[in-house]
């Protein structure tokens, strides 16, 4: 069916490792849909779940605890001038990189606020040890104990 | 707070609670999830299949929801199912507790009279 193969190639612009885990059952979710309610509507509701999830599940992913928050303050300061300088530049189009700046600096905000990650201040190398462990099981929270080995 | 504590992971999200509710009812799989949902909230709650699986992945990754080995013989067996584990099932009930309560007291200070 065209319609289930064309959303299969769509599914390559969610992460590796979620399209990994969940590209089968994606599938064959939106070939249900189609079987259900036609083609039209199955686009439909779709189309807007691609919208809104790509850059959701993508950010999450630049988001997570293999990045420092200087990486990311580097990357917003140049989205957010690369914006600021577009506009005088005459390149107008450029203007969108700053909401994706803003997007970015709030994603950052909300990713420390959970947990998921570290100031880059509190990264230096532990002179002890015993510091180096993992986290217990039970405890909250995503990834190691800051310091700890990759 | 340990993570076995119910209330360590509410407020819940929408999208959460409206998959935790419809595992409560027993295993299913991914579509009859999105059906059970969108059914329960008279059609208002319609989750994409990105989603759905997204949902689902923090689900079974923070312990509230797992996968189940049981496949039924009519179905296909390419299919996954979902079941709530017992801390998926203690945080909907507290979810649930604290919804209604935030109900109670909206419907007290909207309509003293009826409270």
């Amino acid at each position: 069916m065209p319609a289930v193969r064309m959303y299969r190639a769509l599914t390559r612009l969610y992460p590796r490792d979620f399209r990994a885990r969940y590209r089968d059952d994606l599938v064959q979710h939106f070939a249900d849909l189609v079987d259900d309610h036609g083609v039209r509507v199955a686009w439909t509701r779709t189309a807007i779940d691609l919208i809104v999830t790509v850059p959701r599940y993508r950010l999450e992913v630049i988001m997570n605890e293999r990045h420092g928050t200087v990486t990311l303050a580097v990357a917003i300061t140049l989205l957010a001038g690369g914006g600021l300088l577009s506009v005088p530049a005459g390149i107008y189009p450029g203007i969108v990189l700053l909401p994706l700046a803003g997007v970015l600096a709030i994603g950052q905000r909300s990713a420390l606020a959970r947990g998921r990650l570290q100031p880059d201040l509190l990264r230096v190398p532990p002179r002890r040890p015993y510091l180096l462990r993992r986290r217990a099981p039970h405890s909250k929270g995503h990834g190691r104990v800051v310091g700890s080995p990759a | 707070m340990a993570a076995s504590d119910p209330h360590a992971f509410l407020p819940l999200p929408q999208a959460q609670f409206h998959v935790l509710v419809a595992l409560t009812e027993g295993e299913r799989h991914g579509y009859a999830i999105m059906q059970a949902v969108e059914s329960s909230s008279d059609g208002v709650v319609r989750m994409g299949p990105a989603t759905l699986y997204g949902t689902l992945k923090r689900l079974v990754d923070s312990g509230l929801a797992e996968e189940t080995a049981h496949r039924p013989a009519d179905d296909d067996e390419r299919r996954r199912y979902y079941r709530l584990t017992g801390l998926g099932r203690r945080v909907c009930a507290a979810e649930a507790d604290r919804l209604a309560g935030l109900v109670r007291i909206a419907r007290k200070n909207l309509r003293p009279g009826l409270a």
